[in-house]
């Protein structure tokens, strides 16, 4: 059963999706359905001996271009609509046990290259308005399948996290005359204390109102609202600042370090969003070596999020980190 | 970059098959276009 249930103390949409509940649970590595079907061998989700970037159907949506009805009956209060959009994973390399931070930055170029594709493609459908790509990593988020991947959702509304950004971007363009993205830019260059590194195109930074410890952004250094908007230059120096930001994290503690990343672009719903400037935002759990940061009682019942340290120190730490990338090609 | 799509047996729409050739530095520098499906455009903004 899927629908979507409407939140009138929120004003948000909660998906039910309860088919979900059976998806695949820590497979056994001879079984990941993300691994390419070898000849003989079991079926996977990927119909082919080996490939290079896929994408396809979530196989337990929580959104589907042609949902079921509503199993229960709305009200006025409690209005329900069918669960339309697109779930999607991406399957970033066929090698099962490897990482995004242990791919080379040709792998992530391309990845992006397949990203604004997919962008592009879902933003097509009039019934989306919005093209949410993101990845979870590491069971610290509650990732189920190890296999290096990330998912993308397509939902017919804007999604409350962005409705609260585009309202701060818009506010601020109409009372400063400029972008709030590009002004963030422009205060943490005056000191450079919390830019973990940068490079032509984009800068990744750990932002003065991070709510995590290593929370960091992702900003281009030009106006571009989705990532369709940026050459395959421009892509190929997004790889470079991602690769060098990933690969930074996972020499903190000497471990695969998780996250949940994130990408905010315009909505694809027509309207004009030029206020308002693409970004990418990693959240990482991990506090210390061995803590997790938990979203408790402030955080998940207030909305105040509680950060145990200081971004400068953090920036610092993470800059320490930053090794140059060498393109092979 | 070129995909390849290919129908899903269980009623999903399709698996895409993503590759790359190896002279990428003489494609285009501009977003890649679905050669294979009549895609619409992205959605136009009203300005």
């Amino acid at each position: 059963m899927s629908e979507l249930r409407w939140h009138p103390l929120m004003g948000e949409w909660v998906a039910t999706a309860t088919h979900r509940q059976d998806r695949t649970f820590f497979p056994p590595p001879d079984y990941c359905p993300l691994c390419p079907t070898k000849p003989g061998g079991f079926p996977t989700e990927i119909p082919a001996p080996d490939y290079d970037i896929v994408a396809f159907e979530n196989k337990f949506p929580s959104l589907s271009p042609n949902p079921p009805a509503p199993a229960i009956e709305g009200t006025e209060l409690y209005p329900v609509k069918p669960s339309e959009g697109v779930c999607e994973v991406v399957v970033y390399t066929p090698e099962h046990n490897s990482t995004l931070a242990e791919q080379p930055v040709e792998q992530i170029y391309k990845l992006f290259q397949v990203w604004r594709d997919r962008f592009a493609d879902l933003s097509a459908n009039d019934f989306v308005k919005y093209v949410f790509i993101f990845e979870n990593k590491g069971v610290e988020v509650g990732v189920t399948l190890h296999h290096p991947h990330g998912q993308i959702y397509a939902y017919p509304f804007v999604p409350p996290r962005v409705l609260q950004e585009l309202k701060m971007c818009r506010e601020f363009r109409e009372k400063n005359g400029k972008n709030l993205i590009a002004s963030i830019l422009e205060e943490e260059r005056k000191t450079g204390k919390r830019i973990v590194t940068e490079n032509e195109n984009f800068t990744a930074l750990i932002p003065f109102f991070a709510r995590y410890p290593y929370e960091t952004h992702i900003y281009p250094n030009r106006h571009a609202e989705a990532l369709t908007d940026f050459s395959n230059d421009e892509l190929r120096d997004l790889a470079i600042v991602f690769k060098q930001t990933i690969s930074a994290f996972d020499k903190l503690f000497d471990r695969s370090f998780p996250y949940i990343m994130v990408m905010h672009g315009r909505p694809s719903d027509g309207e004009n969003y030029d206020f308002f400037d693409f970004h990418i935002e990693f959240y990482p759990p991990m506090r210390t070596a061995s803590k997790l940061k938990f979203l408790a009682g402030s955080e998940a019942g207030a909305g105040m999020f509680i950060n145990d340290t200081l971004p400068e120190e953090k920036a610092a730490e993470l800059r320490s980190k930053i090794e140059n990338v060498e393109w092979r090609i | 970059m070129n995909k390849r799509r290919v129908p899903m047996e269980d009623g999903r729409r399709h698996i895409i098959f993503y590759t790359f050739g190896d002279n990428e530095s003489e494609e285009s520098n501009r977003p890649p276009l679905d050669t294979e499906t009549q895609r619409k455009p992205e959605k136009s903004k009203e300005k």
